[in-house]
Order: C-alpha cells, then sequence, then structure tokens
C-alpha cells in the first residue's frame, strides 16, 4: 500500500444529468450517471498501466483524476501520497488531438510546460530542440500547427508532455486519431523513450487510456479491462511480455503469447457484452 | 489500348508537380487566371470612369441639376480650394481626434467588459442581460442627450461613439472567449497554467482573430458616431462642416469631404489588414 506511486480507494463518480425536455419549464427531473463506481486500484511507481474499454466505461474520468481536472464524488485518490491538484509540476498529459497552440511555433509549443515551471528562457529553447530531435522533428522548430502533419503534429504534443521530465504520464487515447502507420510508428517511439527511462531516477509511471486492446497489450505492463453502465473494474491483468519491446512491436503482434493474452482480454472486455461469435473470430 | 493507358499514367505521374507549381503562380493574383483578373480591372475601371464621365456630361447638358447634385469637375475644384485651407485643416484635427479618443477608450474598455463577461459566469448573469437591448438603442438618438449633458464639446463626440464601439466590442470579445477550444484549456491547465498565465497564453491569443474583424468593425462605427454626432450639434469638425456646406448649396464641397472621408477609411483600412495578416501568419498553411 505504502509503495504505491498512485492510489485509488473506494473512488465513485455521479454525474447528474438533467433530462432533456421541450419545454424548459417543466419539472426538471435529473437522471444520475454511475461513470465510476467503487474503484480500487493501486499502482506502483514506474509501472506502465492501460485501462482499456469501450467508451462509457469512465477510463478518462478516471484519468482525467489522477490528473486533478476532475474531484471524485466519492472516496479518495492519491498521487504520490497527495490529492491531486492543478498546476501539478510531476504530472505529463496527452490527449488525441494535438491541442497544440496554433499561434505558437512547433518549439514554442513544446517549451510551454517549461515556462510554467520557470525554466530559463535559453534553456527552455535548448532543451525544446532536444526534445523535437527526439521524436524525428529537427528542422521543424519553426513550423506553426497547420504547416505540419496530423502525425507531426501529435510527435510535437508527445515532445510537450515529456519536455518537463514529468514522472507520471497521462495518456488518453494519445494515438486514436492516427492512420495505423503513423500508429505504429509513434507507438514504437513513445515505448522506446518509455523503456531507456526505466530503472534509471527519472522512471515514469505511465496512465493509457485506450479502447484498442492490442495497443494496451502491446503496450503495458498490466491492463485494466473496464466496463461501462456503471463504469467499473472487470479484469486486472499483469502483461508478462518480455521487455524492452519498443524495436520489435510489429514482430509481437504475431506471437502466440501476445494473441493468447490479447484473445483471454478480448473474451473479458466483449463478453459482458452479448455479441456474435463471428465478432469474437474476427479479432482473433 | 494497354500501351495508352499505361502512358498516360506514367506521364500524370511524372506530371504531377506541376499543378501545384501553377498554383503557386497563380497565388499572387488570387485564384483567379491572369486573363480574367485583366478583364475584371478593367470593367471596374470602366465601371468608375463611365460613372464619373456620366455625371459630369449629365451636369453640363443639364439633365440634372447641379446646384443640387454637384458635378465631378465641381467636386474637383472644390477638392483643391477645399483640402490646403485651415478650415479643413482645423476640422480634420478636431474630428480626427475624437475618432482616436473614441475608438481607443471604446476598443480597450469593451474588450475588457466583454472578457470579463467572458470569463465570469457570475458577471455575465447580472449584466449580459443588458448588453442586447442597451444595443438595439439607436444611439444617435442619445447624441442630444449627450450635447446636453456635456455641451458642444470633443466629449460629446468621444461619448457617443464610445457607446456603439464598446458594445461592439464587449459583444465580440465576449462570444470569442466562449468559443476559445475546451481542448486547449485543459491542456494549458495540465501544462501547469494557472488563471492569468491561462488567460494570456490560451484565451487571449485564441480571441485575437474575432477581435481584430470587431476592431476593424469599430473604426467604422467610431467614424460614423463622430461625424453623426459633430453633424447634430457641434463647433468643429468634418460633420459640421458636411452640414454647412449642404445647407449653402456647396454640394461639390460636400462630396470633396465624403471623398476624403473614404480616402481615410481606406487607409486605416489598409493599416488593419497589415496589422492582421502579420498578427495572424500563423493561419497560413
Amino acid at each position: 500500500m505504502t509503495t504505491s506511486y498512485i492510489s485509488i480507494a473506494d473512488v465513485s463518480q455521479v454525474f447528474r444529468l438533467r433530462t432533456e425536455r421541450g419545454a424548459e419549464g417543466a419539472s426538471g427531473s435529473s437522471r444520475e450517471l454511475v461513470a465510476l463506481q467503487d474503484i480500487d486500484l493501486e499502482i506502483p511507481s514506474g509501472q506502465f498501466v492501460a485501462l482499456v474499454g469501450a467508451s462509457g466505461c469512465g477510463k478518462t474520468t478516471l484519468l482525467n483524476m489522477m490528473a486533478g481536472l476532475i474531484e471524485p464524488s466519492g472516496g479518495t485518490i492519491t498521487v504520490g501520497g497527495r490529492r491531486p491538484t492543478l498546476p501539478n509540476p510531476d504530472i505529463g498529459y496527452m490527449f488525441a488531438r494535438d491541442a497544440l497552440l496554433p499561434w505558437r511555433t512547433a518549439q514554442r509549443n513544446v517549451e510551454l510546460p517549461l515556462e510554467t515551471r520557470g525554466v530559463r528562457r535559453s534553456e527552455r529553447a535548448a532543451r525544446a530542440k532536444e526534445m523535437l530531435d527526439m521524436v524525428g522533428l529537427k528542422g521543424r522548430e519553426r513550423q506553426f500547427r497547420l504547416q505540419l502533419s496530423q502525425g507531426m503534429r501529435q510527435r510535437v504534443a508527445l515532445a510537450r508532455t515529456l519536455a518537463a521530465d514529468p514522472s507520471l504520464l497521462l495518456m488518453d487515447e494519445p494515438f486514436a486519431a492516427l492512420d495505423a502507420r503513423t500508429k505504429l510508428a509513434m507507438q514504437m517511439e513513445f515505448l522506446g523513450i518509455w523503456e531507456r527511462h526505466q530503472g534509471s531516477e527519472a522512471t515514469k509511471t505511465v496512465v493509457f487510456v485506450t479502447h484498442d486492446l492490442q495497443e494496451a497489450v502491446l503496450l503495458a505492463d498490466r491492463v485494466i479491462v473496464m466496463l461501462p453502465n456503471p463504469g467499473r473494474i472487470a479484469e486486472d491483468r499483469i502483461i508478462d511480455l518480455p521487455r524492452p519491446r519498443a524495436e520489435r512491436l510489429g514482430e509481437i503482434l504475431y506471437t502466440d503469447a501476445f494473441k493468447a493474452i490479447a484473445h483471454d482480454l478480448f473474451e473479458c472486455l466483449e463478453g459482458a457484452i452479448q455479441r456474435p461469435a463471428s465478432a469474437q473470430a474476427r479479432e482473433a | 489500348m494497354t500501351m495508352t493507358v499505361q502512358d498516360s499514367t506514367t506521364s500524370t505521374a511524372v506530371e504531377a508537380p506541376r499543378p501545384r507549381s501553377a498554383r503557386r503562380k497563380a497565388a499572387p493574383s488570387g485564384s483567379m487566371s491572369p486573363g480574367r483578373r485583366t478583364f475584371v480591372w478593367a470593367a471596374r475601371i470602366v465601371l468608375v470612369v463611365g460613372f464619373v464621365a456620366l455625371w459630369e456630361v449629365a451636369g453640363r447638358r443639364e439633365w440634372v441639376d447641379t446646384t443640387l447634385y454637384g458635378q465631378p469637375s465641381g467636386i474637383w475644384e472644390a477638392m483643391k480650394e477645399y483640402y490646403p485651407s485651415d478650415r479643413a485643416e482645423a476640422s480634420a484635427i478636431a474630428t480626427g481626434k475624437a475618432i482616436f479618443l473614441s475608438f481607443v477608450i471604446g476598443s480597450v474598455a469593451g474588450t475588457l467588459a466583454g472578457l470579463a463577461l467572458g470569463l465570469s459566469k457570475t458577471l455575465n448573469a447580472i449584466f449580459g442581460p443588458f448588453l442586447v437591448p442597451i444595443n438595439s438603442i439607436p444611439r444617435i438618438a442619445l447624441a442630444p442627450l449627450f450635447i446636453t449633458w456635456f455641451g458642444l464639446t470633443t466629449t460629446s463626440k468621444v461619448v457617443l461613439a464610445i457607446t456603439i464601439v464598446f458594445f461592439i466590442l464587449a459583444e465580440n470579445a465576449r462570444g470569442a472567449v466562449r468559443s476559445v477550444d475546451a481542448d486547449l484549456m485543459v491542456m494549458g491547465r495540465v501544462a501547469g497554467l494557472r488563471s492569468l498565465g491561462l488567460l494570456w497564453k490560451v484565451v487571449l491569443p485564441s480571441a485575437v482573430p474575432t477581435l481584430f474583424a470587431g476592431l476593424r468593425l469599430t473604426f467604422t462605427y467610431s467614424l460614423l458616431g463622430v461625424v453623426a454626432s459633430e453633424m447634430i450639434a457641434a463647433t468643429n469638425g468634418v460633420g459640421q462642416d458636411i452640414v454647412l456646406f449642404s445647407s449653402s448649396y456647396q454640394v461639390d464641397t460636400v462630396f470633396a469631404i465624403l471623398v476624403a472621408l473614404v480616402i481615410f477609411a481606406v487607409v486605416v483600412n489598409a493599416i488593419f489588414s497589415a496589422l492582421e495578416q502579420w498578427l495572424l501568419r500563423w493561419q497560413e498553411t
């Protein structure tokens, strides 16, 4: 318990939805949506955890709680022994949309988290250049968002997320908007960076939200399968595929070990929602 | 048959970069072909010259009464006479000063008020509902009141223009703040920005394109407000001159003044465009 970096105990989240009525004066009956119910989760420092589930299972809500963007309606959550609040210099956060500031150059976007941490200008510039170089965007420092391709934008976002060297990476479907090839390249790049930091002082804990089960198994140390209505944890599985994996992602996809785990978790994920056998066959 | 198909595919593959370079060449002259562009310009010139010529002829042949409608040659004479005069200089300074003051004060105050309304739900709940009704008052109707309160002064003109400008920009800035991309706000917060940093580094830059569109409009309206106020009552200014020369049937001089106003507006607009292009250079692909 004390060794956990992130500790989630009995957390629930209830959203009150006002039911849509034609007339505004109609008695406002409200419906409760249980986004998360009785979540217990312990994440040790340096672990790569993937939260997988269909939309509406509360995985993003859980991630946003860890970021300090949302307060749970019940239960407690601590990150590094403290209740998460913003601003938090220990986190890096990335989502599916690049969320780059379009009026800033790539380099100045990467500098943003450094600015808020009081890093000096010259140091910021050097660090940002280094990060852009690391994600393969050397020479693109001065380009604006609109001049970059979708994949490049997401690379800049990755560089920004990593720029301040946060100890916790919160990622909300970071590669979901990319085409298959760019996605694989980004996964390799990101996993490579993360694996290189493992064991060092700069080791990073990752909470990675995705709806893509294969991606989860491929990248993570541990996959948490979540189910909706109410949002809950259905399965918590350690993925014991050997590391480092970054260089071999393409091969791993076709290994029996990977297929067995993915298939097993797929049953768990889709089994709850009764679906025709053909859909399961497609996945395998 | 197969040969031709293959030929055509290879040739398109080789020539693929061509459309791009062609587009780049055409880019400075807009999306039109050079021929079409020449035609459009020719048409514009013919239109203007034709209109002026027709006006001149109509005056000379006495189809229209030049005392009432003026005449291009007369306007030209009036321009040569009025523009260098002391009266014109004094009027231009008085009107220009009032426009400048109302534009700056109205825009800054309006933007700040709009930002406050956009950022604070409470403030917006209190003041928001007043915006539309107040903004729907025909502001010119307030001119006599301001003249009663402030006398025949610059203040009267400036206040009238501000009542127009302020609300345009307040509405504009409020909308701009509200439409800031929610993802950018979340990103700013998790990147470590606090409220002031968010305002300065996310909200304001997001609002710049909208604010600029509003500023163009407010310039036009401060011109309108000031001139209208001067026309109703003032001791000096371009608006007074227009009234004076109209009532004394010096129609050509009135047109000369209008020409000057148009030139002024066009020049200021061009400055805005240049500034906008520089500020929004990141929007170019």
